[in-house]
């Protein structure tokens, strides 16, 4: 369904669609910043927040951002060394994280953290050179 | 003339041909001259709104949106697990028995109960806070009634020899809806008082109050003035916990609890003796009316009154925490590993004194000199010093 809208009107429309995209971007890295610390102390978590009604909320945005895309001009950017520098960093990130979960098993702890971390890395990079390819 | 006629239509026919074929080339004509326009319009429009979008309202909006979603988390929701005071709180349910479960850091460390403690009053101790219950009836073939009472190895019949439909009352308060708990938290201290209603025994109740990062806290028992009231014992379960007296000795927790893959038995209590010779139907009866199929639990477990000792260190050896428990004018304790009880007396004079509870966490515990000696990161010094500390402290 299409609505003839004015100019002043899409201009809006416009605006809004890129206040959800940012909203459910910040509310997702927070959501996910809470299940982690969740993860260590969950009890300061607990006591605190209901995760259920934020991953709710973070739902609502996420479906507002996907229905209603924001229209960009294309722009084709390369893939330079600060996205590699980032790959890493979250590689090694979530190879720590996994570690810190894990330590007590041992041996195979450490062999789960280092495949994480790379799973991780590979992601992102298929990831960020996604776009490129296509 | 034929020929001259046919070459006349061929001339007519190849002059349709063509402006045919011109005409069916105009839109592909059209659309090569003017879609390039059109793409360039409507990009132009696009990037007119988008240069037109002002970054300003977009971040403040963000900002707006978050910021209300972040508020209503966390204040228009509920969070799963209620918020503890830091080091003790207590959470006092308005259940049977009216429990007062004691949290240190989060987690459950043993229970006050209205249920164990006691209260002498005109001459006869009774629980603080019981049950109303009706007794359970059977009849055998002669429509005889009997009482029923399940225990933990036997279930026991008596011949019925009062009104069964008088009530049967345990404890001085038995309403658990007069029963009001208010709390009252400050920066550095929380309150929370129970009261358990109006009765014979007025204005009585609990006092809780704990002290913001500190790892211990105070209850106090009142009631109003009154001449008949006499000895009260705070009385609390706590499980896996050796007792260390003044003097020295080690009480080693021995409770043990075992259960049996067994039936109880079913035994008739009757003029004295005790017999499981009954008939058939009586039995029929039981067995509809008691759920038999549990398992048969035996108990045991040592006791012991101290009336020579100013306080009692609980110790855990499994989670490496000891508890010293101690009342300015106690005048006794009592242990039962049997039951994992253990009460602490203290004698009415115009009201009831405290009862001080102080966590040590990994305490290492010498004794020396009729006093215990703790070496801990909390604490380091003989235990009466650090009971004389905490009591200058909270008062």
């Amino acid at each position: 369904m299409r609505f003839n809208l004015s100019y002043e009107e899409r201009r809006v429309w416009e605006h809004a669609k890129y206040i959800f995209s940012y909203v459910f971007q910040t509310l997702l890295i927070l959501f996910l910043i809470v299940l982690l610390v969740k993860e260590f102390y969950p009890s300061f978590i607990d006591t605190r927040i209901n995760v259920n009604w934020f991953m709710l909320i973070v739902i609502v945005f996420g479906a507002l951002s996907i229905l209603f895309p924001v229209e960009k001009t294309e722009r084709k950017e390369e893939f330079n060394l600060r996205d590699k520098l980032l790959i890493i960093g979250l590689g090694v990130l979530g190879a720590a994280i996994i570690f810190l979960k894990l330590k007590e098993l041992g041996w195979i702890g450490y062999v789960i953290s280092i495949l994480g971390g790379l799973i991780i890395a590979l992601l992102s990079w298929l990831l960020l050179t996604e776009n490129d390819e296509h | 003339m034929n020929k001259g006629k046919k070459d006349e239509w061929e001339e007519e026919f190849e002059k349709w041909r063509k402006e045919s074929q011109k005409k069916a080339a105009k839109p592909a004509e059209f659309h090569e001259i003017y879609s390039s326009q059109i793409k360039e319009e409507t990009r132009e429009k696009i990037s007119g709104v988008e240069k037109s979008i002002n970054k300003k309202w977009i971040v403040l909006g963000s900002i707006v949106l978050v910021l209300a979603a972040v508020l209503i988390i966390s204040f228009a929701t509920t969070p799963p697990v209620e918020a503890k005071f830091k080091d003790i709180d207590v959470i006092v349910k308005d259940t049977t028995g009216l429990p007062g479960d004691i949290y240190y850091k989060g987690t459950n460390l043993f229970t006050l109960t209205g249920w164990e403690s006691k209260l002498e009053y005109d001459g006869k101790e009774d629980r603080l806070f019981g049950k109303e219950s009706y007794k359970e009836l059977v009849f055998d073939e002669n429509g005889e009634a009997y009482t029923v009472i399940s225990l933990d190895k036997e279930i026991r019949l008596e011949p019925l020899t009062t009104n069964p439909e008088e009530v049967t009352r345990i404890g001085w308060f038995t309403d658990l809806e007069k029963i009001t708990v208010n709390e009252e938290t400050s920066w550095d201290e929380k309150k929370v008082d129970v009261l358990l209603g109006s009765g014979e025994i007025e204005g009585a109740g609990f006092d809780y109050n704990f002290y913001k990062k500190k790892p211990y806290f105070k209850i106090k028992f009142n009631a109003d003035e009154n001449e008949k009231l006499g000895d009260f014992a705070y009385g609390f379960t706590m499980k896996g916990y050796d007792v260390l007296l003044e003097n020295g000795t080690w009480l080693k927790n021995d409770n043990e609890v075992v259960e049996i893959e067994q039936t109880p038995e079913i035994i008739l209590n009757k003029s004295g003796s005790a017999t499981t010779d009954i008939s058939d139907e009586l039995r029929e009866n039981v067995l509809n009316k008691i759920n038999v199929n549990q398992k048969v639990t035996t108990r045991s477990g040592s006791a012991s009154d101290v009336s020579d000792s100013k306080y009692e260190i609980f110790y855990n050896p499994e989670e490496e925490k000891a508890i010293i428990v101690y009342s300015p004018e106690s005048a006794q304790f009592k242990n039962s590993f049997l039951w994992n009880v253990f009460w602490v007396y203290t004698p009415y004079d115009d009201g009831y004194a405290p009862v001080y509870f102080i966590v040590v966490e990994e305490p290492e515990l010498l004794h020396g000199g009729n006093d215990w000696y703790i070496e801990s990161e909390q604490y380091a010094g003989s235990v009466n010093d650090y009971i004389s500390k905490v009591v200058g402290e909270i008062g």
